[in-house]
């Protein structure tokens, strides 16, 4: 679930530090979230101009939680990934805002105070596992090198960790394997490699990056059932990065679409899935194919380009192909920038100018 | 009628080689092992599969980028498996490709109108005031704006510069476009814009297609036949409607259900991974090499129903009662229990 970091904040004030909001579906949740970011932008200064890949994104993260972070190329969705654990270059982004994990501002840590999260309590999972590897070290070497400095844990104990970890995401024969290359494993294999090695460190938090967008579906959807297994059983949050709407319904609790590097829509995935209240999120549920729409009916696209994050349009960056802007009225998409705010409940966030529930008034949801 | 195309035991072993110097052949990857299917004229095939199938390698053996191992491939009547460089000519304004890279796929050194005109030009297709006018009418047949003719492809979007290649392979007015996933490149929002595109030309022109994807939903979007690829093998083809809702054979069963799909029985409070409603069928490993590919079905390693008969004997592409023209290559073909 995702609250608001406003209402991380408020409750930082009750000491008990259990939600009395009632709201949680009974669970005895912590109310102060684990990840908490606000106002986080990033800029690169290019030859072009200054790009905004993000601007002014605030969202949390609750732990046993599975947030899907969606949008199309140029989104942001993944420098707000990279942003969280400070893996942009310094000298061409330039960062600001609050990256709040467990307590601390990871964006005011320096280099040496970030080292300390990376790959223990914050580890991430990258689209391409090829790249993602050393080809020249061994799946042990990969696996025990960070953990054994971290933790001073012995060569055997350490291998013995690894093993379990292959063997706790399903790869066969981790004894043998551990010793092996990653050229040795396929595309399915490695990715699950990869999740091992975040796993090796008992991470609270997993941010992945389109981890299943290079597998073929059928290694897909095995990829998406381990991860959303290990996320249930371990507490983990989950802080998935995706352009894919089908993998978020199949595995996230809640959503945060994200456009020309703000947060447009946020909620919970179920019910912004069913229900959208901003014009891009119905828009892309409505261009995706699916083997139950009307094969003879055509597409229904979003008009026009994705924008140039060197000269983002004013007012709503999505405004030029939104089909919904004369029912605003005037030139209010075009001129003032919509606020991220909530829609009633706090929990489901929106940026558009148009009332609360006009789309849905318009046709129902847009599952066919 | 006879088929535009009709392929025929269609094959291509890639030769693997070890040593630097004195190189001797250790194997083969059969990329395509024997593959046979016809498109008629106007008609859309859409040839599916996972990466490593011979999707690909299939495309450009029938616009001969490749020259096969063995089969045949008859367009129009005429044998081109073997053609020469000669051959071949008139026949390239006949057959044209669309590309999945649409950065890597046009000359950044070459304005739009001169992409557009190059296939015309080294065809001799036209004057060039001619070729400049059609070039023109192109444009504005994908969508795009005639004013941009003298721009270079940096200068515009990914799914524009799909259009672009569109433009070019319809310049020549060809007969069959093999396309070779030509959207899998591009955003969501942009790919439905694509797809109808395509969708429209090739009804409209009455162009024969073939359609390479990974994609299923978006297959199923342009064709009319679909043809499913595992390992070098056509396991199954049908006509769209059969092949989406009636198919036999355990991988196209298994790809179907694999498709992450927003799920329509999705109510509020849901288990995240559970996926209302679908019943799942989850493959487990990956898909074999297809340096050794396993004997008899090459399906069988993965598959839930395998016997002995499976590693024994290769099952043949044959009819299977139902739909006309659905063959599938199976020695337990049946329909999902619903």
């Amino acid at each position: 679930m995702v609250t608001s970091v406003y209402d991380g904040y408020d409750s930082d004030n009750s000491d008990n530090g259990y939600d009395n909001t009632g709201s949680h579906e009974g669970e005895e949740a912590t109310v102060r979230p684990l990840l908490a970011v606000e106002d986080l932008a990033v800029r690169f200064d290019t030859e072009g101009g200054t790009v905004q890949a993000v601007n002014g994104l605030s969202f949390s993260l609750r732990r046993g939680r599975t947030l899907a972070v969606v949008g199309e190329s140029g989104s942001g969705k993944s420098a707000t990934g990279l942003a969280i654990l400070g893996l942009h270059d310094r000298r061409r982004a330039r960062i600001s805002g609050r990256v709040e994990f467990d307590g601390v501002d990871l964006a005011g840590l320096q280099e040496r105070g970030l080292a300390a999260y990376r790959g223990s309590r914050i580890a991430m999972v990258f689209q391409d596992a090829l790249t993602a590897l050393s080809p020249y070290h061994t799946i042990e070497r990969q696996l025990t090198d960070a953990y054994r400095r971290r933790t001073g844990a012995s060569r055997r104990a350490a291998r013995t960790r690894a093993v379990e970890m292959l063997a706790r995401v399903g790869i066969p024969d981790p004894v043998r394997r551990v010793a092996e290359y990653p050229h040795e494993f396929s595309g399915g294999m490695r990715q699950r490699v990869m999740i091992a090695m975040a796993l090796m460190g008992e991470p609270d938090l997993v941010i992945a990056d389109e981890p299943t967008t290079a597998l073929d579906v059928t290694v897909q959807a095995q990829i998406l059932d381990l991860l959303a297994g290990l996320q249930a059983e371990s507490d983990l949050a989950l802080l998935l990065i995706t352009h894919d709407l089908g993998v978020v319904s199949g595995v996230a609790h809640d959503m945060l679409v994200m456009y020309a590097g703000r947060g447009v829509e946020q909620g919970p995935a179920a019910e912004v899935l069913a229900a959208p209240e901003h014009p891009y999120t119905r828009g892309l549920l409505r261009s995706v194919p699916t083997l139950h729409g009307d094969p003879d009916a055509d597409l229904t696209p979003i008009a026009g380009s994705p924008p140039d994050l060197l000269d983002p349009p004013p007012g709503c960056a999505f405004h030029p192909r939104c089909d919904q802007r004369e029912r605003v009225g005037g030139d209010r998409c075009a001129t003032e920038v919509p606020a991220f705010v909530p829609l009633g409940d706090p929990e489901r966030m929106r940026a558009c100018h148009l009332p609360s529930g006009a789309l849905e008034a318009l046709e129902g949801s847009v599952i066919r | 009628m006879n088929p535009l195309l009709e392929v025929s035991g269609l094959a291509k072993h890639f030769p693997v080689r070890r040593g630097a110097v004195l190189a001797r052949r250790v194997g083969a990857v059969k990329a395509v092992d024997g593959i046979g299917f016809t498109v008629a004229r106007g008609e859309s095939l859409g040839l599916v599969g996972e990466s490593g199938c011979g999707k690909s390698t299939t495309g450009r053996l029938i616009t001969r980028l490749l020259e096969p191992t063995a089969g045949a491939i008859r367009y129009d009547g005429q044998d081109i498996a073997h053609a020469g460089r000669r051959e071949l000519m008139p026949l390239r304004g006949r057959i044209q490709m669309v590309f999945q890279d649409p950065y890597s796929s046009l000359n950044p050194r070459h304005t739009v109108g001169e992409i557009i005109a190059a296939p015309m030009a080294s065809l001799g297709i036209g004057s060039r005031t001619g070729r400049r006018d059609r070039v023109l009418e192109l444009l504005e047949t994908v969508g795009l704006d005639a004013a941009h003719v003298h721009r270079y492809p940096h200068e515009f979007s990914g799914g524009q510069r799909q259009r672009i290649g569109v433009a070019r392979a319809l310049a020549t007015e060809p007969e069959l476009i093999v396309a070779d996933e030509p959207v899998s490149a591009l955003d969501v929002s942009i790919q439905a814009q694509i797809v109808n595109m395509l969708r429209r030309l090739q009804r409209e022109l009455g162009i024969a297609m073939l359609f390479i994807a990974h994609d299923l939903a978006v297959v199923r979007q342009v064709s009319h036949r679909v043809a499913v690829m595992y390992l070098g093998r056509i396991v199954e083809i049908a006509d769209r409607d059969t092949l989406y809702e009636r198919s036999q054979h355990p991988y196209t069963q298994a790809l179907l259900s694999a498709v992450p799909e927003v799920d329509a029985g999705i109510g509020i409070g849901r288990e995240p991974g559970r996926g209302a409603g679908r019943e799942r069928i989850r493959l487990v490993g990956d898909v074999p090499s297809p340096l050794n590919p396993p004997s008899g079905c090459r399906f069988r390693t993965r598959c839930p129903k395998a016997a002995e008969v499976c590693a024994a004997q290769e099952p043949p592409l044959v009819p299977i009662g139902g739909a006309d023209g659905h063959l599938t290559a199976c020695h337990f073909p049946a329909l999902l229990p619903v």
